[in-house]
């Protein structure tokens, strides 16, 4: 019975030790887990900064471009819709991606505001050609019914190989009978 | 007895810190591989104006020109013997800013009646320029050379010549194509031809 008791005595103190390494190192796990994980993103976008940014294309001057001084974002000001006709700025802004390493980019929606009932729709197109050829590689396409507008979802992830730039193509129309409107929609391309 | 509960006791300890482990192991990875990319971001506005170029109905009187003036549908006969039409609509230039115009046929229906048919761009003071071909029911040209529509006020004429060797009826479907001189951006509006 004595026995018995010793050992049902070094279970508890065994369990509540084993209780007690468990929760520190969990403790300690979840905190190397995040300060891995800053000290990884950090790492990350001091390299690929360097890497891809945007630049501008030939038709940036009648689509109003202009970057960041890191080059990593870009307004587009100028862009027009008319009435029941496409409208297509094949080069406006390109991501160039300027390392010796191949990357992976996609485009993804980020945030949408303004007009939601004049447009029929806007596409931006990631495309690697001249403007008469078919060289979409993937494209985000916004598309508004009239009273609501249906965003997308990020596309696929393309290969940009290095030294190498590809155009984001911008394609609008109106409805036919568009008045005066606006929208803004906010992308992001994402790299990795 | 005694023995044997602490050899349980370790195995148990032994089965937990490696469940512990694994633990770690899937907050590590997780972290990491979840936020490895970055994004550039772009703001692009969009506004809606009104056309710099209309198109306005031909002298033909069969041309029916849709709102805004960015869209059209023209119809004309296509007899037996080789007809011209020198006007079945008007590309009209409202802006200071010069374009470059050109037809491109995207879709089709019952053109193999068609022995002759020659779409094209003209005015008083410029050249013909043919723009869609059809020959003996068959494309010999879909997309047509860039044109000059010079700065407001200005307009050039899309002309037809037609043959068809039966009553029945063919469309054709075609871009107006506007292009920036110098640039590759460009609007393009619809057309559609029907010939009976």
């Amino acid at each position: 019975m004595k026995k018995l008791k010793i050992i049902k005595n070094i279970k508890l103190k065994k369990s509540s030790k084993f209780l007690t390494l468990l929760l520190t190192s969990m403790l300690i796990a979840a905190a190397n887990a995040f300060v891995f994980y800053s000290l990884s993103m950090a790492s990350t976008i001091t390299i690929e900064t360097t890497d891809v940014w945007f630049v501008k294309g030939l038709d940036n001057e009648t689509a109003g471009v202009s970057l960041s001084p890191d080059k990593t974002s870009a307004v587009l000001t100028d862009l027009l819709a008319y009435p029941n006709a496409s409208f297509t700025y094949t080069d406006p802004l390109r991501v160039r991606n300027n390392g010796s390493i191949p990357h992976q980019i996609r485009l993804s929606p980020v945030r949408l505001s303004g007009n939601d009932t004049e447009f029929v729709y806007v596409k931006f197109l990631l495309r690697n050609g001249t403007f008469e050829e078919n060289a979409t590689l993937v494209s985000l396409e916004y598309t508004c019914d009239g009273s609501d507008w249906i965003v997308p979802s990020a596309t696929g992830w393309v290969e940009i190989p290095a030294s190498t730039e590809y155009a984001i193509t911008v394609v609008t129309k109106a409805k036919d009978s568009a008045a005066s409107a606006q929208v803004t929609i906010e992308i992001a391309v994402d790299v990795q | 007895m005694q023995k044997y509960n602490v050899y349980a006791q370790k195995m148990h300890q032994s089965t937990w810190l490696v469940v512990t482990l694994f633990v770690l192991l899937g907050f590590l990875f997780s972290n990491v591989d979840g936020n490895t990319y970055f994004a550039l971001v772009t703001e692009p506005r969009t506004t809606v104006s009104s056309p710099p170029v209309v198109l306005q109905a031909g002298t033909a009187d069969n041309s029916t020109v849709y709102l805004n003036g960015t869209s059209a549908k023209i119809s004309a006969v296509a007899p037996s013997t080789l007809t011209n039409y020198d006007c079945v609509l008007k590309v009209v230039n409202n802006v200071s800013d010069p374009w470059k115009i050109r037809l491109k046929a995207y879709s089709q229906s019952n053109i193999g009646r068609l022995n002759n048919c020659t779409i094209y761009f003209q005015n008083a003071s410029d050249k013909f320029s043919g723009q869609v071909y059809i020959v003996n029911g068959t494309y010999t040209q879909q997309t047509g050379p860039w044109y000059d529509l010079p700065a407001s006020p200005a307009e050039r004429y899309i002309a037809v010549t037609l043959q068809a060797n039966n009553s029945e009826v063919s469309y054709i479907n075609v871009y107006l194509e506007i292009l920036i001189p110098n640039k590759t951006t460009y609007a393009r509006y619809i057309l559609t031809f029907e010939f009976t």
